[in-house]
């Protein structure tokens, strides 16, 4: 079972993205200002640290500034009010691992706060992903079913890789947004499920599916919904 | 941007000034020669008349018989050219003197007449100018003409005339010369203050207008306008403020907002109240969308966003859009073309910020262009300037809507029923402005639909 730090002094906020988290299998901890929250942190035992951007005590950017100096790395969301990119940079350079602004929804917090955990055993993947009988070649770039060669464009092999590195695992519209074009906005359309439409149509032919569209939320890549 | 066109020399303040200036020296100086030569004509002719009259008197008196040695003797004293006289007989045949002709006309009234053609006279130049004259019949039938020349009044005004010219010149010359160094000077230092200005008008409202130490009129002015932006750029703090601190409150409150209502909906409700949950929560999003991008807008405002800016190539920007809308357009039954011709110089800017504002373009072109409607996406060289387009052939934005439609929360009456916020535009116009680009909205020429373009001068071309 993952255990979760939570650094944030609103109580409210709090208890939301504790309810999430535990909902999602999670053990958790909460510090309300940033001297506790440091403290803890340098204890460690946590699988994943959210930590608000302005804290009581200490800022959020000290905290995981001093527990990257200290050699912890333990994977950082940063939450903010501060939405400005200056900040988001800031956020990311000072050692966050991902960034997000208030308001924001619980569930992307949690997908988010997931795919941070499963990026270490990400770091060294081989140059193939396989999902059920979906191979990618990342070098080659190409994706076969079984035996078949499924053509695909940049954009598509971009968003299943994503998603096949994150199999099993909610990724949100935001998300795939932000790692298949780099942008850090919310287009605001319901452009990227036109996107995941097409690619649907491609790797799953007249099978089963394989992305699945949770309602509100996003995409899982699974083998059953 | 504006900039006042740059003012044609005589436009200039001082010119006007100087010009008036000079217009009042030639109307006072020809009143004043006018005068002068009027005063001197009178007093001159007035001489003439009495000379004229005292010899007339005098030869009165002489006897016939002596007149013509009398005349002959009385010429050493005359001034010649000045002075002369004429004796003829009845007949009108000459006896002596300079003037050759009997002037007919010349009536015999014992008073001296001005006459505007000139006398015959023997020397030098055969004819006077004008002269005063006078005609006396003798006694013994003779005709005696008495005159003097009236050229030496009209010298006079020659000379006052070339004095005029002289002065004149020599007042206009260094007139000249002064126009020219008075009217630079200020319009040096006009120019100067036109830059400061559109500095300030492009964000930088921390920017002052220069003083001199010379504290004339452009100072005060200046001075003025200071306090003014002071004023202005403190309202704006307050604003700013007021509005961070709303912005700072609201976000936690509606974060929580969200949990509760996402808290709900986990409850097992049934029917209706499963409904109500689900609709407020649709109504938090709403606001939240709304917030977020009215967030957004302000921030954009914040010149600071300068930092992220970088040297780009449109192209790649145009064909990465392209490629993001081309399969909702497909979706919707539209084509989305994309047109950019081979070369389409760099540009500097945040390119984050410009794709979300193509984004927003082609959201709306789509959105409001019917299926089986076109979309063209363009980028176009010009001299100056890479301009990126979205034209679509849907129904158009009213002529009276096309200057609101920038506004934040604008929705024309034709889109209140689509879905979207009315901050679409607004956005784009923001990030425009941060960048220093123009966008318009209008009609394309010949069809129905849509326009925006937003211009992006290139920076090489200053």
């Amino acid at each position: 079972m993952n255990c979760a730090l939570v650094i944030e002094d609103d109580e409210v906020t709090a208890q939301a993205i504790m309810t999430e988290l535990i909902g999602h299998g999670f053990t958790v901890q909460w510090a309300d200002n940033g001297r506790d929250g440091l403290a803890m942190a340098i204890a460690g035992g946590y699988d994943a640290i959210t930590l608000d951007r302005m804290l009581p005590d200490f800022d959020g950017l000290t905290i995981v500034s001093t527990l990257r100096s200290l050699g912890i790395q333990t994977p950082v969301l940063m939450i903010s009010a501060l939405s400005d990119v200056d900040e988001r940079v800031r956020g990311l350079r000072s050692g966050g691992d991902d960034y997000l602004t208030k308001p924001f929804s619980t569930i992307e917090m949690v997908a988010r706060l997931e795919v941070l955990l499963r990026r270490p055993a990400l770091g060294a993947s081989s140059h193939r992903l396989s999902f059920g009988e979906l191979h990618l070649d990342l070098i080659e770039h190409t994706l076969a079913r079984g035996e078949e060669q499924i053509p695909l464009l940049p954009t598509e092999f971009k968003l299943l890789t994503y998603l096949m590195r994150n199999a099993g695992q909610l990724v949100t519209r935001t998300m795939l947004f932000q790692e298949v074009w780099g942008y850090h906005f919310d287009p605001g359309t319901n452009i990227i499920d036109v996107h995941i439409g097409r690619l649907r149509k491609k790797i799953e032919g007249d099978g089963s599916p394989f992305i699945h569209t949770v309602r509100g939320a996003g995409y899982v890549l699974a083998t059953d919904a | 941007m504006f900039s006042p066109p740059t003012p044609e020399r005589w436009r200039s303040s001082s010119s006007r000034l100087i010009g008036l200036y000079a217009l009042l020296f030639i109307a006072w100086g020809a009143v004043f020669t006018g005068v002068l030569y009027w005063e001197i004509s009178h007093y001159l002719g007035t001489i003439a008349q009495r000379t004229l009259m005292q010899r007339a008197h005098y030869y009165q008196k002489v006897e016939d018989a002596d007149l013509e040695g009398e005349l002959a003797s009385s010429e050493v004293y005359s001034i010649p050219e000045i002075d002369a006289y004429g004796l003829f007989k009845a007949d009108g045949q000459h006896i002596s003197g300079d003037i050759l002709k009997l002037r007919a006309s010349l009536p015999d009234d014992g008073r001296v007449h001005y006459l505007e053609r000139g006398l015959s006279v023997a020397l030098p130049n055969e004819q006077t100018r004008s002269s005063h004259a006078l005609l006396q019949h003798r006694n013994d039938g003779r005709i005696l003409i008495l005159a003097r020349d009236g050229g030496s009044i009209s010298a006079v005004g020659g000379i006052i005339e070339q004095a005029l010219l002289w002065g004149l010149s020599l007042t206009l010359v260094p007139g000249l010369i002064g126009w020219q160094l008075l009217r630079r000077r200020p319009l040096r230092r006009v120019k100067l203050l036109q830059r400061c200005t559109e500095s300030i008008v492009s964000g930088n409202l921390g920017e002052r207008l220069p003083l001199s130490p010379r504290h004339d009129e452009l100072d005060m002015l200046a001075n003025a306008v200071n306090i003014m932006l002071t004023h202005i750029e403190q309202l704006m703090h307050d604003v700013k403020g007021v509005c961070d601190s709303i912005a700072h409150d609201l976000r936690t409150p509606l974060t929580r907002l969200r949990a509760h209502l996402y808290q709900l909906q986990q409850l097992p409700f049934e029917g209706a109240h499963a409904v109500t949950v689900s609709q407020a929560l649709d109504e938090s999003e709403s606001i939240m969308a709304r917030f977020q991008g009215l967030l957004r807008i302000s921030e954009l405002e914040d010149t600071r966003r300068r930092s992220a800016f970088e040297t780009f190539r449109p192209a790649e920007l145009l064909q990465q859009a392209h490629e993001f809308f081309e399969p909702l357009a497909q979706e919707h039954g539209q084509t989305l073309t994309l047109e950019i011709p081979d070369e389409l110089s760099t540009l500097c800017g945040d390119v984050s910020l410009l794709f979300e504002a193509l984004v927003n373009l082609l959201d709306n072109a789509i959105k409001f262009t019917p299926t089986a409607g076109e979309i063209r996406l363009r980028g176009i060289l010009t001299g100056t300037a890479v301009i990126l387009e979205v034209i679509d052939n849907g129904p158009g934005i009213p002529e009276a809507d096309q200057e609101s439609v920038t506004r934040r929360l604008f929705r024309g009456d034709t889109t209140r029923q689509q879905p979207g916020h009315g901050l679409g535009l607004s956005l784009v116009a923001a990030i425009a402005r941060l960048h220093g680009y123009t966008l318009s909205i209008q009609a394309p020429p010949n069809s129905c639909g849509t326009s925006v373009s937003i211009r992006c001068p290139r920076p090489e071309m200053g």
